[in-house]
């Protein structure tokens, strides 16, 4: 997890950089020399030539006048030795005659000479013979051809004549070329750097607060943690990890709009921010999920500042003219007594943040004793695949019981994980790590289809029970829940009245729009619905009307003290003629005593389960309930 | 914009020596270039290194962004 790192290290900008530009500049360097010298050199030839071209045609003129043969020797004696002081020659040819003057040249040289000059006009290039230059030019006058041939030092001299001022000036334009690329490079290196220090501030911050997200506290967490090698820079001795997460966050985001929801989470982040000093840091994370790493605090210190953050959530904060208070459950776990990792310590600070959340305290310090917990905790999340591919989840049965004659006449399926090291797991024990896992869909097909293969099969026997299953509201999300739902019924031919699904108060009021029309779709199946644990939730009666259940399942709580608690007699009562008044069954849970038995029956309700009757039973025992004689209990 | 030094010794003392012989030679062998363009060029870059020796600043280093100076 060095990625941050690897953001900001990367040097190589520059040096590319500077080496691409003295390139470049010694390659304009080049050029520009190269072109200066040529265009020099042409310059000169061009001169040369002209003035070879006015010996020329003085000489024709000359020649024009010239009207004995004999004078012709004489003239190009003249002009030669008068014009020309390199080695030169020059020629004359008529059709008959021929004359020719040679200075300084050897008659070899000179027929080489006269086969190299080409028959064209253009003597803009010059010939090369033995290392030296020669220029020509070719004049017609009359029926005389004169050939002028004439060495030239004119290269070397300009050479000689330019290369002081181009090196010079070459020195210069490279110094500036240098300067150059120096500025470039490191401007541009410069801006890069700036580039990749922005993108690792947006990779490693949360836009909304500013505060660095979940990518940074990993780092950080990496960094402080464990024995100081290459890689950490800053370990540290202890630290406490504080995990904050708002109460009513959710409700401010659903009734206030999102608008209002940031809002609280800035203002939030702000206070926070205020009470915690470096080098404690405050990170956003996520949702309204905020974490505090503050390397050095003791568990004692830590309990401190979670008091006065939640102190702080808890005074209003104004959105849209109304005051609200977040209120705030932290979760505290300390580096390196509970836990020596970077996913320890969060899992750890994680439980304690759900546990003070439930306990509404405020904080919650991470119990010691379960150290241990995290690692099963994770240990059990991996073999969760395994558990639902090898059908470990097995499906437990709880007899509902008619109280008047004692029969049998349903069955709640309850799953237990028969789990290979750890022996039967109650589903307390892992319904929230499927929940959290993303296996929900597949595990509530899982259920729907063990407890439809089992009704089936009784069912076929004549054994006419009905078995019940708890649904988790995330099923009931699942688009295609109604379709599998018939599929499975239709695959092991069993009537619809035999399943039906138990959901829990509060999870029907979660997206009630969209979970009535999935109970619609269950209920034209024919699958019966019941509301369990009714009346501890938080939903309407309102939305009781609406959602049109079958059967109404009356919370333990109110039964374990039915005797003694008028109030919850009250609610019983209540509950029985809502119940009746809506059409639907009714069902007691968590019936211990005789006494309750007969009082519920006597208050008109119907219907009991409960450890009076018979435990959670494997489906074999309760096939043998079945098979006994009827009635299975006495109730009356 | 305040002339901050940004040149350490090293620096500022190699351009010191370029600068004095630079503009030396322009001033005093200028018939050796034969040309006075090239004379005032020379001049310029002599002039600058010897500013750059004299305040310890460059001004293409403080373009840039570099900064040679220990600090």
């Amino acid at each position: 997890m060095q990625q941050i790192a690897k953001i900001k290290q990367d040097k190589t900008v520059k040096p590319r950089l500077i080496w691409a530009c003295l390139c470049v500049a010694l390659l304009v360097s080049a050029i520009y020399v190269t072109v200066s010298y040529r265009l020099t050199a042409d310059i000169t030839v061009r001169s040369e030539l002209k003035a070879m071209a006015h010996i020329t045609s003085l000489f024709s003129n000359e020649l024009s006048q010239v009207n004995d043969a004999s004078e012709v020797d004489t003239l190009l004696n003249e002009v030669l030795l008068s014009a020309v002081n390199t080695p030169a020659f020059i020629t004359v040819t008529t059709a008959q005659q021929q004359w020719q003057k040679n200075l300084l040249l050897t008659p070899t040289e000179r027929s080489s000479l006269l086969q190299l000059i080409p028959g064209t006009e253009d003597n803009a290039d010059p010939i090369e013979l033995n290392g030296k230059t020669y220029l020509w030019q070719r004049h017609q006058t009359g029926h005389y051809v004169i050939t002028f041939v004439q060495e030239t030092p004119a290269l070397d001299i300009t050479l000689s004549f330019v290369a002081k001022r181009l090196l010079v000036t070459s020195i210069i334009v490279f110094w500036i070329a240098v300067w150059l690329a120096l500025t470039l490079a490191s401007l541009i290196a410069k801006r890069a750097e700036q580039v990749n220090e922005s993108l690792a501030y947006i990779a490693t911050h949360d836009s909304l607060t500013g505060l660095p997200n979940r990518l940074y506290l990993i780092e950080l967490l990496e960094n402080s943690l464990g024995p100081a090698t290459e890689d950490t820079d800053t370990p540290v001795d202890e630290g406490c990890l504080l995990i904050i997460d708002l109460d009513r966050f959710k409700e401010v985001n659903d009734s206030f709009g999102y608008a209002a929801g940031d809002t609280l989470l800035k203002e939030v982040a702000r206070r926070v921010s205020e009470l915690i000093n470096a080098p404690a840091e405050l990170i956003r994370t996520g949702g309204d999920e905020f974490f505090i790493w503050a390397p050095g605090y003791t568990i004692e210190k830590a309990k401190t500042l979670s008091l006065e953050i939640v102190n702080s959530c808890n005074s209003p904060i104004l959105i849209n003219g109304l005051t609200v208070n977040s209120g705030a459950s932290i979760g505290i776990s300390h580096y390196p007594s509970q836990a020596e990792n970077t996913a320890g310590l969060i899992v750890c600070a994680d439980t304690a943040m759900h546990k003070a959340k439930a306990m509404r305290s405020g904080w919650q310090v991470y119990d010691d004793k379960k150290i241990a917990d995290y690692k099963d905790i994770l240990q059990l999340r991996a073999e969760l695949s395994d558990a639902l591919e090898q059908q470990q989840i097995i499906l437990y049965y709880q007899p509902k019981v008619d109280l008047a004659s004692g029969e049998v006449i349903g069955a709640e399926a309850l799953c237990r994980w028969q789990h290979p090291r750890l022996g039967l797991l109650g589903p307390a024990e892992f319904i929230d790590l499927i929940e959290h896992s993303g296996k929900v869909q597949e595990f509530g097909r899982y259920i729907i289809a063990a407890a439809a293969a089992q009704a089936s099969q009784w069912h076929t026997e004549g054994l006419l029970v009905p078995i019940a299953i708890n649904l988790s509201p995330y099923n009931l999300l699942d688009p295609g829940l109604a379709a599998f739902i018939g599929e499975t019924l239709k695959r092991h031919r069993l009537p619809p009245q035999f399943i039906e699904m138990e959901l829990t108060e509060n999870e029907t009021c979660i997206n009630i729009d969209y979970i009535q029309s999935a109970l619609a779709q269950l209920r034209e199946l024919g699958v019966s619905l019941a509301i369990d644990d009714f009346g501890t939730g938080m939903s309407s009666l309102a939305y009781l009307s609406e959602l049109r259940v079958n059967v109404l399942k009356i919370d333990r709580t109110f039964i374990c003290d039915l005797t003694t608690n008028k109030g919850h007699r009250a609610i019983i009562a209540a509950a029985i003629t809502l119940s009746q008044s809506f059409g639907c069954d009714m069902v007691a849970e968590g019936v211990e005593t005789q006494e309750q038995a007969r009082m519920l029956y006597d208050m008109g309700c119907r219907a009991a389960q409960g450890f009076l009757f018979a435990r959670p039973m494997p489906a074999q025992e309760f096939h043998a309930l079945l098979k006994q004689q009827k009635p299975q209990f006495s109730v009356t | 914009m305040a002339l901050t030094s940004n040149l350490n010794l090293l620096d500022r003392s190699l351009r010191g020596v370029i600068g004095i012989c630079v503009t030396a030679f322009a001033l005093f062998n200028g018939d050796l270039i034969g040309d006075v363009f090239i004379e005032v060029l020379l001049g310029i870059f002599g002039l600058l290194n010897l500013i750059s020796l004299a305040s310890g600043w460059c001004p293409v280093y403080h373009l840039a962004g570099i900064n040679t100076r220990k600090h």
